[in-house]
């Protein structure tokens, strides 16, 4: 940059569209646009809240006798079970789903979280930074492509900040929505009595815009101004939650299982047209105590709720629209405390499936303690004079992969690592 | 000329009639808050902050050379581009380097740069042949084991001079509550009305009397100053404080059932459950009371424990560290004796079945260290044998140390290289954390996983750090109640006031303090625009913390203080602004979308009626209706609130707004004028024509008074007559009424209203009007009218927005 003072720097980025802009999107602005409908896939991010033992799934290590000290895991190496070509861990349960889904899935271990911190694991692994500041991954994509969608981004927790691209949702009672997709109606069921004429609501839905747009053009600060544009961008979301009380089930899952529910209310809302990305959560995962037998139930049900979603998409007809990745804080320690129970640990793995990732892989690896190998960039076979594979690495090829990469989002929040052929790589 | 203009004109030239038909300017509240004539004759005020009112600072001081205090200048040109770039990795607690002297705090740890500047100060005092080390030792021209990080003739020598030889005589400058003058100086902030109006909306959900704005608009500033003052005394205040810091502590997640009561162990508590039917203890309690503690008038009681005993130590101004080191709980009847509590020498229940009424009491047999040792905090962060109390420490270093424990490792870490015995103990990647906040996980030593006092046996885990705070070690006298011990230390440690004024400032104007900014490669863009916001916002915390500090650590400093600032006031610019003042002033003005609970009293302080079902659920109170929706939180498995509206949040203020117009207007109508809160001007009989198509005098300027009364009534904007807004609204009332008759004439719709829609009952008494007062027909369709103006104003920008 030379003598350029960051003062200069910033001047010369606001005026490109840059500096200015990063916390303050201006949704409005992308409504006006008038986006071509999206037709890419649905992006499902589940995040293990807590901090998942991926080395009793997707990257087993067993003991190799009873005789041994400080066993990573209790079950024996020799019972670690293998669907096609990924090995996963021999917990009772697992085997429906990796069996089930094998040819679909794409396991990359031995990502390093840098961290031991749930908060920043989680940042890490969903914006692909450890600083703060980066929008989550599916804020990202959801503002790429559909800032102007009512639930473009729906959240249930997890890593969600939004960096103000878009406005995260949250759904609540799903049987209130019906109450919103219609505010005019007496009763949502029944179109016949209003509380204003058609003709007055339409006038007043008009109004409504038409004064925001007047103040939206008065000076205003910035933080004002981008509030505004939220709002503005917000209303007349009611043709677009009609839409979704068309697809949304007539009973929604009440298994317990909640990425069941989660999941169902994020397709629905995906065909009709109104979500790009979903952040799902499944909790329970920080074991510091009684740790096989707190986590290993949680990770069956979380798996058997991932096979869930696919079951869902298939029922749906949008089976090869729908990309599921699951990640979590960061992994636990190769070894057991005093209670039974296994830490933080900064070593993790992702699983990922859906369309545009070609299944039956593993990337990555980690020796007997849970230690990364590191790789090579281009070939991504274990290399030592290779790289740590990072959540920054694997973020950018989603942006690749969810056509965010070089688009103006991810111009203002650059992940400057490596390009890794994860979804290219055979 | 068309019909609007007409009437535009038309209605300028009678207000004077109207005046002495209804008096325009005696509403029967705020009335005396209506502009001025200066304000009418704007062509375009920018509402409520008419851009005439003088500027507070004029912009004449930024053309003089801004002066730089030698800590800013510390700040801006040692610590961020040498000390935390090129020393701080050695020079830490954990660093190579942690045995020298100098030893610098990590940002992560408020106040790191008043600790920091105290540092490095004292090293720049040694000196070797009459030159400070601080410049010796890294230019290498002495022994330094980090080597030479820049030479003589470098920036970074020079900075560093010029810093060591400030010290010698620092520079201090003139700062008005953190400002200059420059940084606001192109914004205008609310006037001292407008100030009140927020204040009282946000802090005591109610709107400001009459009374009130004639004050403020005799007295101005000093008025508000006193009706802060009294606003502070209010319940309200009270109830904000609870919800600001239930947002935090989350123990109302105990409310429902017998949430909170099933927390407590039957072994401490043999008559936790005293008035439940199948009780089999001895205890013989009053009638009465057994009848009325179901109901959460105990469960309650218990579950809001914590949130009592800060309301209790605000309540009654005493020092806000008390929340921490009070010596006692707050009961109320019922929870009194569910604990087998013993009330404070000279306290009594004013009534003695009143369940609001917490009193300040004794468990026998607890060391009570404020709301560290209520079951509910205890239970809410709760422990395991292996975490060993280290999550209470990091929510109580969170929120009453404003620290965030675990960004000491946000910077990258590789566990996966440690090797060492007990590495939270040895390993520097551990102890990083480890060593903050394992001696505080100590302090908690006698408290269960289940929140009961049960000191360890055999004393505390020796393969941990011992129980302390920072260096200090809890004597072995205090080990009984360590607890207690550290409330006290935290309480005496500066960062206690800051934790308290950060959660003040979030909770009125929903931003999160400013954070020093990083940048370590000299990529952030925004650098120069984030330091100056942090600059100048901790300026003004520093001022307000030692206010705190100095006025007996009442909370109501700092409430009141943020309330002045230029922060909550910060309204509109002036001109539009560039770009880079886009970026330098991103950060100011509340843009605040309201909370559910805050939308809720705001609907019911404005219209007298809440949004509620039938069967009496407040919908914005109630998760299973538009609370999680309108992004609220359950204190459960939802506790982070969503506040930037998106299409859900839109629809719930389009609902909100349509039925609560309905469930309002006829009402109001049916209430005397005097009492009415929407329509003190018109009635529903008024009509803007007659049958033939002309004005009815006097009703058409009734009804354009009203809404005049509206626009400000509702969104806090007093408009001068024949403004454009005005005569927009005017024109929604007119054109539906309109629409609406012909409708009728067609049979279209009926004369009937909606059967939420009318009025028959009074809303105090809830008893059946008199048929001849009822309003449950609308042959005129003027009701109706009244309802489209007041959806198109609740569900405006400024109504849902502080």
């Amino acid at each position: 940059m030379g003598s350029m003072t960051r003062r200069d720097f910033v001047r010369l980025t606001s005026a490109a569209g840059l500096g200015a802009m990063i916390p303050f999107a201006d949704i409005s602005r992308a409504r006006a646009e008038a986006k071509a409908p999206y037709e890419g896939p649905l992006f499902i991010l589940i995040n293990a809240q807590g901090g998942w033992d991926p080395t009793s799934l997707c990257d087993p290590k067993g003991r190799a006798s009873e005789l041994s000290e400080s066993p990573v895991n209790m079950f024996f190496t020799d019972d670690i079970q293998v669907a096609g070509n990924i090995p996963y861990a021999p917990v009772p349960g697992l085997e429906t789903f990796f069996e089930a889904y094998h040819q679909d899935l794409l396991v990359i271990n031995g990502v390093d979280t840098e961290t031991n911190g749930h908060d920043s694991g989680r940042r890490n692994m969903w914006s692909g930074q450890l600083a703060e500041g980066y929008p989550s991954f599916g804020a990202a994509v959801a503002a790429a492509h559909g800032s102007d969608l009512a639930l473009g981004f729906i959240t249930n927790g997890g890593y969600d900040n939004t960096a103000g691209l878009v406005a995260p949702t949250r759904m609540g009672n799903t049987d209130v929505v019906t109450r919103l997709a219609y505010p005019n109606r007496v009763s949502p069921a029944q179109n016949e009595t209003m509380y204003h004429l058609p003709e007055t609501y339409a006038r007043l839905e008009k109004m409504r815009q038409a004064r925001l747009q007047k103040r939206m053009e008065m000076p205003q600060l910035p933080r004002v101004r981008s509030a505004m544009g939220m709002l503005h961008g917000a209303h007349g979301s009611e043709n677009q939650l009609q839409k979704l009380t068309d697809y949304l089930p007539d009973q929604l899952d009440n298994s317990g299982n909640p990425l069941k529910r989660q999941a169902e209310v994020a397709i629905a809302s995906y065909k009709a047209g109104l979500t790009i990305s979903a952040n799902l959560t499944y909790g329970g995962f920080d074991t510091h105590g009684n740790h096989d037998n707190s986590h290993f139930p949680r990770l069956v049900e979380m798996m058997d709720g991932v096979g869930y979603i696919m079951e869902e998409a298939e029922r749906q007809g949008v089976a090869d629209k729908v990309v599921v990745v699951v990640g979590s804080d960061f992994g636990r320690t190769p070894w057991y405390n005093d209670g039974n129970g296994k830490d933080h640990w900064s070593i993790t793995s992702y699983l990922l499936m859906g369309a545009g990732i070609q299944g039956n892989r593993v990337i990555g690896a980690t020796d007997g303690g849970h230690v990364p190998y590191t790789v090579n960039p281009e070939t991504l076979e274990l290399d030592p004079n290779g790289i740590r594979i990072t959540p920054g690495h694997v973020q950018r090829s989603l942006r690749k992969l969810a056509g965010v990469y070089a688009t103006e989002v991810d111009q203002l929040f650059p992940l400057a690592v490596e390009d890794l052929p994860f979804f290219t790589a055979g | 000329m068309n019909s609007r203009v007409f009437r535009h004109l038309w209605v300028v030239l009678v207000c004077s009639v109207v005046m002495t038909i209804v008096g325009c300017d005696q509403g029967p509240a705020e009335s005396s808050a209506e502009p001025t004539s200066t304000e009418t004759t704007d062509p375009n005020p920018e509402i409520s902050n008419p851009s005439e009112q003088p500027a507070e600072e004029t912009s004449e001081s930024t053309e003089e050379e801004a002066c730089v205090s030698t800590k800013s200048f510390f700040m801006q040109r040692v610590w961020a581009p040498i000390l935390s770039n090129k020393c701080m990795m050695c020079h830490n607690a954990q660093g190579e380097a942690k045995a020298t002297k100098l030893v610098l705090m990590s940002p992560a740890i408020t106040g790191f740069l008043d600790m920091n500047y105290q540092t490095v100060k004292d090293v720049a005092a040694y000196q070797h042949n009459g030159e400070s080390v601080l410049l010796l030792k890294p230019s290498g021209q002495i022994a330094h084991k980090g080597g030479q990080l820049f030479d003589v003739d470098s920036q970074d020598y020079a900075d560093i001079e010029e810093f060591v030889r400030q010290l010698e005589e620092p520079i201090e400058c003139e700062e008005v509550g953190g400002d200059d003058g420059s940084f606001f100086a192109d914004i205008d902030m609310l006037d001292a009305t407008d100030t009140w109006r927020k204040a009282t909306l946000q802090l005591a959900g109610r709107r400001p009397t009459a009374e009130e704005i004639s004050y403020l608009n005799v007295a101005g500033e000093s008025a508000l100053d006193q009706l802060i003052d009294q606003l502070l005394e209010e319940e309200g205040y009270i109830r904000w404080v609870k919800e600001t810091y239930n947002d935090l502590l989350l123990t109302d997640r105990y409310l429902p059932g017998t949430d909170a009561i099933d927390l407590l162990s039957m072994q401490d508590y043999p008559n936790a459950r005293w008035f439940e039917d199948d009780y089999m203890g001895e205890l013989e309690a009053d009638p009465t009371l057994t009848a009325m503690a179901g109901g959460g008038n105990t469960n309650g009681a218990v579950a809001r424990e914590a949130l009592e005993l800060i309301a209790h130590v605000v309540r009654n101004g005493l020092p806000f560290t008390e929340i921490l080191t009070a010596a006692y709980t707050v009961v109320n009847p019922y929870s009194q004796v569910t604990y087998g509590a013993v009330l404070l020498d000279g306290e009594t229940f004013k009534d003695p079945y009143d369940p609001n009424d917490f009193r300040p009491a004794v468990v026998p047999g607890v060391p009570h260290a404020g709301l560290l040792t209520s079951p509910v905090f205890l239970n809410r962060f709760p422990t395991t044998d292996t975490n060993r109390n280290r999550h209470r420490a990091r929510m109580a270093f969170n929120f009453f140390l404003a620290t965030d424990v675990l960004k000491l490792a946000e910077r990258p870490v590789d566990p996966t290289a440690i090797v060492d015995h007990n590495p939270t103990m040895f390993n520097p990647q551990c102890t990083v954390c480890h060593a903050t906040i394992d001696p505080v996980a100590g302090a908690f030593q006698n408290w269960s996983a289940q929140g009961r006092y049960l000191p360890p046996e055999e004393g505390w885990y020796p393969d941990m750090l011992p129980p302390g705070y920072g260096e200090t070690l809890i004597p072995a006298t205090e080990n009984g109640k360590s607890l207690r011990w550290l409330a006290k230390e935290m309480a005496s440690d500066s960062r206690f006031a800051t934790a308290a004024l950060h959660i003040v400032f979030k909770g009125l104007t929903g931003q999160e303090p400013a954070q020093m900014p990083i940048d370590e490669d000299g990529t952030m863009v925004d650098y120069d625009a984030r330091l100056e916001t942090f600059e100048i916002q901790e300026a003004l915390f520093e001022s307000l913390t030692s206010a705190f500090n100095e006025g007996g650590k009442d909370h109501r400093i700092l409430v009141k203080g943020v309330i002045l600032s230029k922060w909550f006031r910060a309204a509109a610019p002036r001109e539009e602004l560039t770009e880079e003042d886009k970026v330098r002033l991103r950060d100011v003005g509340t843009a605040r979308l309201l909370t559910p609970e805050l939308l809720d009293r705001k609907i019911v302080t404005v219209t007298g009626t809440r949004w509620a079902h039938n069967n009496g659920t407040p919908y914005l109170m109630n998760e299973n209706q538009m609370m999680i929706f309108f992004g609220g939180i359950n204190s459960d498995d939802i506790t982070k609130r969503i506040t930037t509206p998106n299409g859900l949040m839109a629809s719930v203020v389009q609902r909100m707004s349509t039925e609560v117009a309905c469930m309002s207007v006829a009402r109001d109508f049916v209430r005397e004028r005097p009492n009415r809160k929407l329509f003190p001007y018109a009635d529903h009989t008024f009509m803007p024509e007659d049958e033939n198509g002309f004005a009815i005098p006097g009703a058409v300027e009734a009804i354009y008074e009203n809404i005049r009364y509206l626009h400000g009534w509702l969104l806090g904007e007093w408009l001068p007559y024949g403004h454009v807004d005005l005569e927009e609204t005017y024109s929604l009332f007119y054109d539906t009424w309109v629409e609406g008759r012909e409708a009728l004439d067609a049979g279209v719709v009926s004369n009937n209203l909606i059967g939420t829609c009318r009025a028959e009952k009074d809303q105090n008494s809830g008893m059946w009007l008199p048929a001849e007062q009822r309003i449950t027909a609308d042959p005129d369709y003027t009701v109706r009218a009244w309802q489209a103006v007041l959806t198109y104003l609740m569900s405006d920008y400024r109504f849902i927005y502080e």
